[in-house]
């Protein structure tokens, strides 16, 4: 078995047990979708307990767990991620628009992070101990420090009161109106970029100081060999690797931050259908997104694994 | 040692300068002064694909005062879980706002007045000498959306629809129609009339008919589709002022004026858009900075903050609620199963503390204040826990210690984690500290909440109350005959529930309204679901909204919008 056919077995593996973890942890949970859907109306359901029972029964929710798990796995084998137990809506179609929302939200904080952090991160070597470098990592690590929720409030409640401009009032597709659609997402795709932004900055920065004085640049220096092209050969390039690591772990973490940065900014991405099918304990849907982030971590770290025999030819044997 | 100078360096000047690009892109989209679809540009101009602007294209009516177009913005917490308000689904008031201006129902209750039933569908209606038969006249040429008409059959459709909903459709608070009609088929048409027959004498039924949730849809546009289209808020086909516009899921909910509305001159409004927004801070700045007119729900401290701050720009409404804050003690629990633990813990709450600190309310007792059912205030003021609160507290004491606890005792408060419910909890806590019992406030996420009251797993509950009909039998069989499902405390009283019966058959309101006074006081007498507050309801409108009513005493009350207007500027 070769290489990325073994990673993708472990890849489908670990979906399943992904899979089967949610849904335990979720039928642990206190409530159910019925409960919830009563909790949700203030705690004034005014439902008697026959008809409790009778919606218990039209969701299937009276059939044990295995049975809930065995059909809902059949389902998806199917392509049929079922039916929302709060809106009585096939969970595809639910999340269908949603996951493009998400996708150019992360797209948009992957491309903010990296040329944050790396152009961050090489401006910090290069000028290592001076104020620009202090200030760079000061900007890091305040930005590490503060909850991500808390800079998306703070972000629209200073711009709101400021400037009367709302960063938060609804959202257009891209397709729609491209230039509404990028005023609602970068605001959100910045707030989500800084975190990751923070990381590689703080990688890059380190990561090249150390190729800079490791010995094999150190040697290319002594031959002669110009400081560009020693750089260019044998400094940036092992500095890169540790680098696309951080890359491909944060952008699988991006889709975790989007749960937080879409509540905040009322985009309808994946992250706010995560929240709402947790808080409904509406489990289709909620299967139905673990397999969708669970897909996107196992590719993301399959990508890294590719890129690495790319940039580090010492890897190429063993793929 | 780090060189100085190498090619990273330019590229790193290059991708800093990339990014402060973009991001000048970003802020620049942010800034403009063109009409971007959902982009509020303060202060005139709102363009929405179905919506004009608030100022631009409005025209004054000169038979009247109102003006014709504009949008009115409201902005809400979570999307419509589902227009179908027969079905469970539909319970919340995320679902009813949005979606009952789309709606009609056979008769409504006036959003001023919560006990005056209106014509809506029907224009007049009459109860035979039997006292069960009530026939209702419709009206007619009243048109649905999709340009059918309507007809009796859709009510006699809709009705049956609510008491005994089809397989797969949860029944919700609609059924509570079923409770006077034991067969669908006793609802009929009868020459051109809308006819219900109920089981016995039914003082309630009328206001139970006019609930937001028991809506009229067509029967040739739901029976066809499975689910339901009613289901998806853009497909609702409704009689009400408005039909369903643009919508963006998890985003924004768009209405557009209902032309061939059966009220001649209404809407008034062009369009109506609901805004989601999770979070309270966003839905708050969202209003101070007018990119939307209203919101449903705020704190007192946020009411006082808007009136503080937006004086003669912001109108807080403070309706009185059909509902409050109670402290409710399991009855099943020691030491709550006697009742003189429980008489000291109602008269250890000031009611005067809890208008301090929980904003002003009203003083009642089992029925919200204000209706013509509700103990009047000259009775209650004779019940535990009114009157003098230092001598209220020494008899707390002296009962304590007559039920052997001299020196107070420990205890929980279950409550649900949310600023309204921790408020109310922790104020009853530090009440309680006053006559030595100590109570730890426990916080609980709203669904494992619902399970443990459910359960009766809790010694105490700080719970908030908010009732869907303000009615006596939509309440008292509920929260307090035996079998209620929101008795959460375990009171059981064989007497309670025969006056429940019997006030119910009673046709005559004054004889009603005495016989319930006696049995509110009856009940208080119990001491279990202490209602220390009726609270206030705080709506936050922008005060060029004009006759934007909040909606009655109850947040589930059908919002119609018809009447309402936008005046330039604000």
């Amino acid at each position: 078995m070769t290489y990325f056919a073994r990673r993708l077995v472990l890849g489908l593996a670990t979906l399943w047990l992904v899979t089967l973890v949610s849904f335990v942890l979720l039928q642990v949970a206190p409530g159910d979708a019925v409960s919830a859907a009563v909790a949700g109306s203030l705690g004034e359901g005014g439902l008697t307990a026959a008809q409790i029972d009778q919606q218990r029964r039209e969701l299937g929710l009276d059939r044990s767990w295995p049975v809930q798990y065995a059909s809902w796995l059949g389902g998806m084998l199917r392509l049929d991620g079922g039916t929302s137990l709060a809106t009585g809506r096939p969970v595809f179609d639910h999340l269908g628009p949603r996951v493009a929302v998400t996708v150019e939200l992360a797209l948009f904080a992957v491309l903010f992070s990296i040329a944050f952090g790396i152009s961050g991160g090489l401006a910090g070597a290069r000028m290592a101990g001076t104020a620009i470098d202090t200030g760079l990592r000061s900007i890091a690590f305040l930005t590490l420090s503060v909850p991500t929720f808390w800079i998306a409030l703070l972000l629209i409640v200073a711009v709101a009161s400021w400037t009367g401009h709302f960063l938060a009032l609804g959202f257009e597709p891209l397709g729609v109106a491209p230039r509404a659609n990028l005023v609602s997402v970068l605001p959100a795709a910045l707030v989500l970029a800084l975190r990751p932004g923070a990381i590689l900055m703080r990688m890059t920065r380190a990561s090249t100081i150390g190729a800079t004085q490791s010995n094999h640049f150190v040697f290319a220096r002594s031959k002669g060999v110009a400081l560009d092209v020693a750089f260019r050969r044998h400094g940036f390039r092992t500095a890169l690797l540790p680098v696309v690591t951080v890359i491909g772990a944060e952008t699988v973490f991006l889709l975790g931050g989007a749960v937080v940065v879409e509540q905040v900014f009322g985009l309808p991405g994946l992250g706010r259908s995560l929240v709402s099918a947790v808080l409904a304990r509406d489990f289709p849907v909620v299967q139905a997104l673990t397999v969708i982030f669970a897909v996107s971590a196992v590719g993301m770290n399959l990508l890294v694994d590719i890129m690495y025999t790319l940039l580090d030819p010492r890897l190429r044997g063993g793929a | 040692m780090v060189p100085l100078i190498f090619p990273s360096a330019r590229l790193a000047i290059w991708l800093l300068l990339a990014l402060v690009f973009v991001a000048g892109i970003g802020v620049s989209g942010c800034t403009s002064e063109t009409d971007v679809p959902g982009i509020t540009v303060v202060p005139s101009v709102t363009t929405t694909p179905v919506s004009t602007s608030t100022t631009v294209g409005q025209v004054h009516n000169p038979a009247d005062s109102h003006i014709r177009g504009g949008t009115l913005r409201i902005a809400q917490a979570s999307d419509p879980a589902s227009c179908d308000l027969h079905s469970a689904s539909a319970l919340s008031y995320q679902s009813v706002h949005p979606c009952s201006p789309m709606l009609s129902q056979v008769i409504t209750v006036s959003t001023s007045d919560h006990s005056a039933i209106k014509p809506d569908l029907a224009v007049t209606w009459s109860v035979g000498s039997d006292g069960v038969t009530w026939t209702f006249d419709m009206r007619e040429g009243v048109t649905w959306h999709d340009g059918t008409s309507f007809t009796v059959d859709d009510a006699v459709f809709s009705l049956r629809r609510a008491i005994d909903p089809p397989a797969g459709i949860a029944p919700g608070r609609a059924s509570a129609i079923g409770k006077y009609i034991s067969d669908p088929f006793q609802v009929t048409e009868q020459n051109g009339r809308l006819v219900v027959r109920t089981d016995s004498p039914a003082a309630s039924f009328l206001p139970n008919l006019a609930s937001t949730y028991v809506s009229i849809y067509p029967r040739h546009a739901t029976d066809a589709l499975n689910p339901p289209s009613m289901t998806l808020f853009e497909s609702v086909v409704g009689t009400g002022p408005f039909r369903s516009g643009e919508v963006i899921r998890g985003s924004r909910y768009g209405l557009a004026r209902n032309d061939v509305y059966y009220m001649p001159d209404e809407p008034y409004l062009d369009a109506v858009e609901f805004y989601v927004m999770p979070e309270p801070a966003v839905r708050l700045a969202a209003l101070k900075s007018h990119q939307v007119d209203t919101i449903a729900i705020i704190t007192d401290a946020e009411a006082q903050s808007l009136e503080n701050d937006f004086t003669g720009r912001i109108t807080v409404f403070r309706t009185p609620s059909a509902g409050g804050n109670t402290v409710q003690m399991n009855l099943h629990k020691a030491p709550f199963d006697d009742l003189r633990v429980r008489r000291a813990v109602n008269l250890a709450i000031s009611r005067p503390d809890a208008d301090l600190a929980l904003g002003q309310g009203y003083q009642g007792v089992i029925l919200p204040p204000g209706s013509q059912f509700a103990l009047p205030l000259d009775l209650v003021s004779q019940l535990p826990g009114y009157g003098d609160v230092t001598a209220n507290r020494a008899e707390a004491r002296r009962l304590l210690t007559e039920a052997g606890f001299p020196n107070g005792f420990s205890t929980t408060i279950h409550t649900r984690a949310n600023p309204f419910f921790q408020t109310l909890s922790e104020f009853v806590a530090g009440q309680l500290a006053q006559v030595g019992i100590e109570v730890k406030v426990i916080p609980v996420e709203a669904v494992a909440y619902q399970e443990l009251i459910s359960s009766g797993d809790f010694e105490m509950l700080g719970h908030s109350h908010s009732f869907a009909l303000d009615d006596p039998d939509a309440i008292l069989p509920s929260h307090y005959s035996c079998s209620g499902v929101e008795n959460y405390p375990g009171l059981c009283d064989p007497q309670i529930d025969e006056l429940i019966r019997l006030q119910s058959l009673e046709m005559n309101p004054d004889r009603r309204a005495e016989m319930l006074w006696g049995l509110e006081q009856l009940i208080w007498e119990q001491d279990a679901k202490v209602w220390f507050q009726w609270s206030n309801r705080r709506t936050p409108v922008w005060s060029n909204v004009v006759g934007m009513e909040p909606g009655g005493s109850s947040l589930y009350q059908a919002r119609n919008l018809s009447r309402v207007y936008i005046e330039p500027g604000g």
